[in-house]
């Protein structure tokens, strides 16, 4: 009960953080705070992650930095632009995973490996990522669910992942992938449509 | 749809590896309070360079002559100045009093007129012996020593009003007799030129039978004009006369068919009117004199009742009896002080009176040169 009503307190914080003074306890030097943030969000943030990147390991590795990103950021920066703190959260990750495959895609050009050439680093780690599935012990619905997801295009499986799987609002969808309110439900509806189409044709 | 949601509701069930969480917070944590601690530290190190900085700024700055030449003239002009400030309220035997002290010498130095002068020495000394009596009265804690010192200031600086009051009597004594005299040589001035002019009228009466050679009628007419115009110039005045006299003779010319001076015109009629001060002017002289002599007798009056209060303020002070001595100082301070408000109302008042016959002076001065010059 009492872990519900700091979840909701710091929900009240991190989701509805219309005034700024939220963000402002946070930076003023409140570990405690941002140790309550990390408890609250590390499985979400993990879990975007890890539907981008598809490895539990490396998926782990961005998700450390993304927290320590985030706590310098904050006590650097006189005010940050999002309105919500959950939306610089998952920001920052994106930017962590895209500064990723950067460098994994000049890792690959330089080994000079011919057979890969062509091939985009996020193919990679899609096709390796589907290997992983079985790393994490998930059963065959699962797994068929986290297949079809990862057909999908990147933005239809981000949204639905921050939507359906992480439970964010349209604004917050909206203030992390930096589209209107109603962009994102049109993508969401497009999403789900196709994600049911792919699950329909393999019903089939 | 439902499937759908729940089956990716189940998704949800991807999370990191407990263990992993653990490690992951403790190096967080532990990275969060060394970040904190080195921000602390970066923010000491921060103000404390700030302050070396400035430090050797000052220092740079301070080592220069001609910085360190305006820091020390700063100083000396701001602390001297404040110390000048404190001490106007210091009273005998505090450290400021010197610094007082001090201030009035340059005060009476700096004044070059004797009459201000003695004005200051007489309100600084009243000052300094109206505060030992404070003193004295106030903190009977001096030892004997200190007493001495200050009765000793009390009957020098008693001794310094004696005098100014008399260099001001003296003074006062040398301007009204020199006024008196100035006034008594004006009154004789003024006499003597009603005499002067009476002449030129009379040696014009002499001259008058020259003029009536060719016809002895119109002599003896002019004659008996010339007596009446003399008998009304030793009434009226020296200038009338002189005119009247003027025409007498002229007529004589007159009838020669010469061109003649016409005392019938405006002219006239201005020194007609111009007699009235000529008569009054003896008086005011009298009046004047006698005014002088009785300031004098104020005076006098005034600078007897002036040093009996000092002494009646040193009688006072012997017995030990200082709020009276203050008292009586201060009574004289208060005389001295509205003896010489009234000696500039006196004066302004003077200044006035003076220059109203001067005008009128002026103006019959005037009349008479254009006379000459006509003629």
């Amino acid at each position: 009960m009492n872990k519900k009503n700091s979840n909701k307190a710091l929900d009240n914080i991190v989701r509805k953080g219309k005034d700024k003074k939220d963000f402002y306890k946070i930076k003023k030097q409140n570990e405690e705070t941002f140790l309550e943030v990390y408890d609250r969000y590390i499985d979400d943030i993990y879990r975007f992650i890890y539907f981008k990147v598809s490895k539990p390991e490396e998926a782990q590795d961005i998700t450390s930095v993304v927290f320590l990103k985030a706590w310098n950021s904050l006590r650097e920066e006189e005010s940050i632009e999002d309105k919500f703190l959950v939306a610089y959260l998952y920001k920052i990750a994106r930017n962590c995973v895209i500064d990723h495959y950067r460098r994994s895609r000049n890792n690959l050009s330089l080994e000079g490996d011919k057979e890969e050439e062509g091939r985009g680093a996020l193919t990679d780690f899609k096709d390796e990522g589907q290997n992983l599935a079985r790393e994490t012990e998930i059963d065959s619905e699962m797994e068929n669910v986290y297949r079809k997801l990862e057909e999908l295009k990147e933005e239809y499986k981000e949204i639905i992942v921050l939507k359906y799987v992480n439970e964010l609002t349209l604004s917050e969808i909206a203030s992390i992938t930096g589209r209107t309110r109603n962009n994102v439900r049109v993508k969401l509806h497009r999403a789900l449509k196709a994600l049911r189409a792919l699950m329909e044709e393999e019903n089939k | 749809m439902k499937d759908l949601t729940k089956q990716l509701d189940r998704l949800k069930e991807i999370r990191p590896e407990p263990s992993w969480k653990e490690n992951e917070r403790a190096v967080l944590e532990s990275r969060i309070r060394s970040s904190r601690i080195s921000q602390e530290a970066d923010l000491k190190e921060r103000l404390f360079s700030k302050f070396i900085y400035v430090v050797r700024g000052l220092k740079s700055r301070l080592v220069r002559p001609a910085w360190a030449g305006i820091a020390v003239l700063l100083l000396v002009l701001l602390g001297g100045g404040a110390i000048v400030q404190a001490s106007e309220d210091a009273k005998p035997g505090s450290l400021l009093y010197y610094a007082r002290l001090a201030k009035e010498k340059t005060q009476i130095a700096t004044t070059f007129d004797e009459r201000e002068k003695n004005k200051l020495s007489l309100k600084f000394a009243g000052e300094h012996a109206k505060d030992i009596t404070e003193v004295l009265d106030e903190d009977g804690s001096q030892n004997q020593e200190t007493r001495e010192e200050l009765t000793r200031n009390f009957k020098n600086n008693l001794e310094s009003v004696k005098m100014s009051l008399k260099e001001m009597n003296t003074e006062e004594e040398e301007n009204n007799s020199d006024q008196k005299k100035d006034e008594e040589k004006n009154g004789k001035e003024e006499n003597s030129g009603d005499k002067k002019e009476e002449k030129p009228a009379t040696e014009k009466e002499n001259a008058r039978p020259e003029g009536a050679e060719n016809s002895e009628e119109s002599a003896v007419d002019a004659d008996s004009r010339a007596e009446e115009s003399v008998e009304s110039a030793e009434e009226e005045g020296s200038e009338e006369s002189s005119s009247e006299e003027f025409f007498t003779v002229d007529s004589g010319r007159q009838e020669k068919g010469m061109e003649v001076y016409n005392p019938d015109r405006k002219d006239g009629e201005d020194l007609k009117g111009s007699d009235s001060p000529e008569k009054s002017t003896s008086s005011q002289v009298s009046e004047k004199i006698k005014t002088a002599e009785n300031l004098m007798e104020e005076e006098k009056y005034n600078s007897e009742k002036l040093n009996s209060l000092v002494e009646e303020a040193e009688n006072l002070f012997r017995e030990g009896e200082y709020v009276g001595a203050k008292e009586k100082i201060e009574e004289l301070m208060s005389a001295v002080a509205s003896g010489n408000l009234q000696e500039e109302a006196d004066t302004e008042v003077g200044d006035t009176a003076t220059s109203a016959p001067a005008e009128t002076e002026t103006s019959s001065s005037t009349e008479e040169e254009n006379e000459e010059t006509e003629k």
